[in-house]
């Protein structure tokens, strides 16, 4: 036990490190990874919306990433079944919630590390949505078993995110390039960044959500000891290379909405207690095989097309009347699914 | 002899006496996380021996783990499927 959170708060400093380089390196402030923004940018170079474009490699990377550590771990299986279109939804909730917030949880991690005081309510709401979740699982909630499925099916997602990078390397002029998506590292930092998250990520099974769910289940504090080495590594090298700004005005994309901060990621929180895994992990698990997660991922991908095509996104002055009216609707949805697949059960009856 | 239960039938859980090295099977293989480490947990406040199915190595180091955390030993065995926990308690 000791050991095992040793080498959790080891991978914490590692990817810390891997986001001040990424920072250093040309990636927006504050984001120097987050699978909401960086998922929206790749929608956006592939013509899915029209606005923040850019194929971002981080996001491949960690699929590739954590496909070699599972492949070569003997850790590989192609997997899935376990309520695909629910999983689908509960990714398009997921990231409203984040467009909402203005990022992912990995996000909310180093905007705190960078001083902006708007991701407080945001952490606040994240844990709230976590900890709801908890209950919800607690009482039984599934979705069921997921089933081995033929091998090739698990290679097909990695195959893609490989494609994506090849074009990237190969042919940038094929994608679009705005927005937010403009500010970027170079692509081969970009990847190697990504790669080396993924696959730490795979190994020590890192997941944000995951950090406050078990310390609620099972009082296990693991994950939580590994990001706040994030938090800490993040903050000294923001601190040592000047990008350390305490506050909440003039914070780089963010909003000083508190109660939308909090409402974002608690929803955030809440959908991805559901799904097993913070969007990070979805990313991770899908490498190592995971179909459910690979749809999961495509409802980000759907979620962040619909959230900049309808105007969900904040902006600087806080959220939309429609981006509240999606919270709405995506709340009452990850609740409904929450409720609608709990079942009180005895040991051994789920998924039987 | 191991009395090996019937996963649902509370009938012959609520005969148990406790102490003995009453036995559960749970498989957990292909659900999603934390859902094995809720299986396990729900069942160790009744039995003293485990024996746990999961599909995948993030799901059996987290209920090896677990288990250590509350006075359990885990032993882990790969299978065909997946991996294989004995869990047994260790102080009584």
């Amino acid at each position: 036990m000791v050991k095992e959170n040793t080498l959790l708060i080891l991978s914490g400093v590692v990817v810390g490190a891997v986001m001040i380089a990424l920072s250093l390196s040309g990636n927006p402030p504050n984001a120097a990874f987050c699978s909401a923004c960086f998922i929206r940018d790749a929608a956006g170079a592939l013509g899915l919306h029209k606005s923040a474009a850019y194929m971002r490699p981080e996001i491949p990377g960690v699929v590739i990433g954590a496909f070699a550590v599972a492949k070569f771990g003997g850790d590989f299986t192609a997997r899935g079944g376990s309520a695909p279109f629910t999983r689908f939804i509960l990714g398009v909730c997921v990231m409203v919630g984040a467009i909402i917030f203005l990022g992912c949880p990995f996000r909310m991690i180093l905007r705190l590390a960078g001083g902006d005081l708007n991701a407080v309510p945001g952490f606040a709401g994240f844990i709230a949505g976590s900890a709801a979740g908890a209950l919800f699982l607690r009482a039984g909630f599934t979705l069921k078993r997921a089933y081995v499925l033929p091998e090739a099916e698990g290679y097909l997602f990695p195959a893609v995110n490989l494609l994506l990078v090849i074009l990237v390397i190969t042919s940038p002029a094929l994608f679009f390039l705005s927005g937010t998506g403009s500010a970027h590292a170079p692509v081969i930092v970009s990847l190697a960044g990504g790669i080396i998250i993924g696959g730490v990520g795979r190994r020590m099974r890192l997941c944000l959500v995951s950090g406050a769910r078990d310390f609620f289940l099972f009082r296990q504090y693991g994950m939580i000891f590994c990001f706040t080495a994030v938090f800490v590594t993040v903050f000294a090298g923001n601190v040592a290379f000047g990008n350390f700004r305490l506050g909440f005005a003039d914070q780089p994309t963010a909003h000083g909405d508190i109660l939308w901060n909090f409402l974002g990621l608690t929803l955030v929180g809440f959908a991805s207690a559901l799904l097993g895994g913070c969007p990070f992990r979805q990313l991770v698990l899908a490498g190592g095989g995971n179909t459910d997660s690979a749809i999961t991922v495509l409802g980000f991908v759907t979620g962040a097309a619909v959230s900049h095509n309808f105007g969900l996104v904040s902006t600087p002055d806080g959220p939309t009347v429609a981006g509240k009216l999606a919270f709405a609707v995506c709340a009452a949805a990850a609740l409904a699914v929450a409720v609608a697949d709990t079942k009180k059960t005895t040991t051994g009856e789920i998924g039987a | 002899v191991i009395e090996n239960n019937v996963q649902s039938d509370r009938s012959v859980n609520e005969t148990e006496v406790r102490g003995d090295r009453n036995m559960i099977e749970i498989d957990a293989a292909g659900l999603s996380c934390p859902e094995p480490i809720i299986l396990l947990k729900n069942a160790a406040r009744d039995h003293d021996e485990i024996k746990l199915t999961v599909d995948n190595r993030a799901s059996a180091a987290a209920c090896a783990r677990f288990a250590e955390s509350r006075g359990f030993s885990a032993e882990t065995e790969r299978t065909a499927d997946g991996y294989a926990l004995i869990i047994k308690r260790v102080n009584q």
